[in-house]
């Protein structure tokens, strides 16, 4: 079989057991809604149109979110169980990792929409993103799903998962973070981004090998 | 004709000998009972024939009809002693989902597949969500998941434990069909239920112990 037909197998399957959890997505929308609300309203308050402060915010929230993406990815698998009967088809460690990777990137880039939606409708016309401003919160979106998905991975070795994935989380997204902040405007940012993430994306491909040759 | 054959299996885990120079060559079809207490190495080593382990020194090979195999995930079905499938996907969902990864399309068209199903008695729970049925039905869920690519060799980690007295008859009458199918069968079983796993199985097995090499 080939690798967009695992990855479309494994997906359509995440897809499907996210669609039953009704209360984890609605509890995540009620989130980001929440954030964009309190962003809003904040920024109703600032003397001067602070949008670099605006993006920080929502990349605050986009953190929270990868967290979050990171235990539903390889964690969850390995701590129902799961995760050593995909091991054990013959399935490529590519397919497996794109496929978490898929969902990662449309949770966070959904709850993010969300969020900046909600957050320009509550600062009542305050906040008003450019579209190199939208590409760019969705370009930090995609960079978080990789780090998410990649210390979901580092969180498989260790046992202290809890403390260490929004270690990993924060640490490999601050230098991101401050960059992307610091040239939005020149589009730089964004293409530094993108590299990042599919380099990312290289990493863990390479790690998940390793677990399929050491999953325990 | 299939072959399996561990040579000088060692482990360690943490400094500690887990399983030291294990040797064995079984042909097929034939069923071999590793027993032992809690903590012996069963497990690891039935995890290390599937492949989720790898030895610390030593090497397994497989041979079908005189080749060697390269990539064991495909002929290799391992049964955990607690489930490894979805609760959020139906019986029917987990089964298409694994065929679906061994690259089987259309499960039900398959008479192994359909003879597998009948045999653990789960045509009635196909549309049943799996979180909702017992340990034991998910079990015999399990036990089809790992059947379900036709392995060659079969891998199962106290299988009967618990099953009640049909579910065990099913599992008897399953092994009994995967013997004439020309398949190795290797299980493990606690000290505590040996006596009774023995009696089950001397009702139709050529019994095999491990006596080569040692359980630490």
């Amino acid at each position: 079989m080939s690798i967009i037909g695992e990855i479309k197998i494994l997906f359509l399957k995440d897809l499907k057991i996210e669609y039953r959890n009704k209360l984890e997505i609605g509890i995540l929308s009620i989130f980001s809604i929440a954030t964009g609300a309190i962003i809003g309203f904040v920024s109703r308050n600032m003397l001067i149109n602070q949008m670099k402060l605006v993006i920080g915010m929502i990349i605050l929230t986009q953190l929270f979110l990868s967290v979050f993406a990171s235990w539903k990815s390889f964690i969850k698998e390995l701590e129902k169980g799961t995760l050593y009967s995909l091991l054990l088809t013959p399935i490529s460690p590519a397919s497996l990792f794109f496929s978490k990777l898929l969902l990662s990137v449309l949770l966070i880039e959904t709850m993010s929409i969300i969020s900046l939606f909600f957050s320009v409708f509550f600062s009542g016309g305050l906040i008003k993103p450019s579209i190199y401003i939208v590409v760019g919160i969705l370009a930090m979106g995609l960079y978080l799903s990789a780090v998410s998905s990649f210390s979901s991975v580092v969180g498989v070795y260790v046992e202290s998962r809890g403390l260490l994935v929004p270690l990993v989380i924060l640490v490999l997204s601050l230098p991101a973070t401050l960059y992307f902040v610091s040239s939005i405007e020149n589009m730089t940012g964004l293409i530094i981004l993108v590299l990042l993430s599919f380099a990312y994306g290289l990493v863990i491909t390479s790690l998940v090998e390793m677990v399929m040759v050491e999953a325990d | 004709m299939k072959k399996l054959v561990l040579r000088n299996i060692s482990k360690e885990f943490l400094g500690k000998l887990v399983l030291n120079n294990v040797n064995l060559e079984i042909d097929s079809p034939r069923i071999v009972l590793i027993k032992g207490p809690n903590g012996s190495g069963k497990t690891t080593l039935i995890r290390i024939i599937a492949g989720l382990i790898q030895p610390s020194n030593g090497k397994i090979e497989i041979y079908v009809d005189g080749k060697k195999v390269l990539d064991r995930r495909r002929i290799v079905g391992y049964v955990s002693h607690y489930p490894l499938i979805y609760d959020e996907l139906s019986v029917k969902e987990n089964i298409d989902f694994f065929a679906g990864l061994n690259g089987l399309k259309n499960t039900m068209g398959y008479e192994f597949i359909k003879s597998i199903i009948s045999s653990l008695g789960l045509i009635k729970y196909l549309d049943s969500m799996t979180g909702n049925l017992s340990y034991e039905w998910k079990k015999r869920v399990d036990i089809a998941r790992a059947l379900i690519h036709n392995p060659e060799i079969i891998l199962l980690d106290e299988p009967f434990t618990g099953l009640d007295e049909v579910g065990r008859q099913s599992l008897i009458q399953l092994f009994n069909e995967l013997l004439h199918r020309d398949k190795i069968i290797i299980l493990t079983s606690p000290i505590g239920d040996i006596d009774k796993d023995l009696e089950i199985l001397s009702r139709f097995l050529d019994k095999k112990e491990l006596r080569e090499g040692s359980l630490v």
